[in-house]
């Protein structure tokens, strides 16, 4: 696996291990898998990290061993190193994929090439501001945003997305339009790459280009500051606005649901 | 199988999901019907799998988003 590759799933691995770790949620670091753990109706259950080797014998009656004792997860991520191999596993456990997102960055290349091609870099219009949200009201209105925006808003809580923004890891952005928050990002720095999270826009703002200004300034803010690269993981919906501004698609990521847990 | 009879079993297995009164059509997706969400796919995969006798790989799944597709798919593996 080449390192831009490995770096997006290292941020993405990173970016769990630091939420376990902020909201003291009980997390298992195993060789082959990493799990968050929660109670019912918070941040849901999910093991984060499966390399091919969980398919091993070993590997696989603990995972089994886990997942029958009821109290994992109901989500799980897999990369696509082996994926053929690891799904049929999978779903002998009783997970089935429904989801995928595309593993993108923008390294210092692409930037630089981007930059060339886009001669111009747009300039906010007046009734636009990007701010760093710290205020309690900027902190209220991009949570607002987020919540709106997720699928299971109830899963994320306020307080773990107030302690999400109130750590130095983490820097949340939010794009204000006419004063009133619209769109938002999580900025996740990882010692050899920056993440972008919870990029979400409020319904009634949406195909207006908020995210993609939002953005922009947050990859030339970032590329400012390090040469490491830009990187997300884009559902099929984000794909096409992230290509427009300069990521490329490097891996895959696949998303599992247990069939044998109970909805929360 | 034809289009019509793919499409026919489909909709009875949707429907059992998503609730008796739900309109299906090829062009329903998964943002048409609220009830349609991450755990009623995967059952709504693994129901038309079982029930259809088919199997559908990681990178097909991935790419469901409507009914249609999954009538293109089976459509496709038939022949």
């Amino acid at each position: 696996m080449n390192k831009i590759h490995q770096e997006i799933s290292n941020n993405l691995y990173a970016f769990y291990d630091q939420i376990a770790l902020i909201s003291k949620i009980p997390s298992e670091i195993q060789d082959h898998w990493s799990v968050i753990q929660n109670t019912p109706g918070s941040w849901p259950r999910i093991i984060y990290k499966i390399t091919p080797e969980i398919v091993e014998p070993g590997s696989s009656l603990l995972f089994s061993e886990k997942v029958n004792s009821g109290s994992y997860p109901e989500i799980l991520i897999a990369g696509d190193e082996n994926i053929r191999q690891i799904d049929p596993f999978l779903r002998t456990k009783g997970f089935y994929p429904f989801a995928g997102w595309k593993g993108m960055a923008i390294t210092k290349e692409l930037w630089e090439s981007f930059i060339q091609t886009n001669k111009t870099f747009p300039k906010l219009p007046n009734n636009i501001e990007i701010i760093k949200t710290e205020s309690p009201e900027d902190i209220e209105q991009w949570i607002k945003v987020v919540t709106s925006q997720l699928v299971a808003p109830a899963r994320l809580e306020k307080p773990l997305l107030k302690s999400l923004i109130a750590h130095p890891a983490f820097e949340a952005f939010l794009l204000k339009h006419d004063g009133v928050g619209v769109s938002t990002v999580l900025v996740f720095t990882s010692e050899q790459s920056t993440g972008l999270y919870l990029i979400a826009t409020e319904q009634s703002a949406q195909r207006q280009g908020f995210a993609q200004l939002l953005v922009q300034q947050v990859i030339y803010q970032a590329r400012q500051r390090s040469i490491h690269p830009v990187v997300l993981h884009a559902t099929p919906k984000g794909e096409a606005l992230y290509s427009k501004l300069g990521f490329m698609p490097f891996n895959q990521f696949y998303l599992y649901r247990s069939l044998n847990t109970q909805r929360v | 199988m034809t289009r019509q009879e793919i499409f026919s079993k489909i909709t009875t297995i949707a429907k059992k999901i998503f609730g008796e009164k739900t309109i299906i059509t090829e062009e329903t997706a998964s943002t048409d019907i609220e009830q349609w969400d991450s755990m009623n796919h995967v059952i709504l995969i693994s129901t038309i799998e079982k029930e259809l006798n088919v199997s559908f790989d990681i990178m097909e799944v991935i790419g469901i988003t409507k009914m249609g597709d999954f009538i293109d798919l089976i459509e496709k593996k038939q022949h």
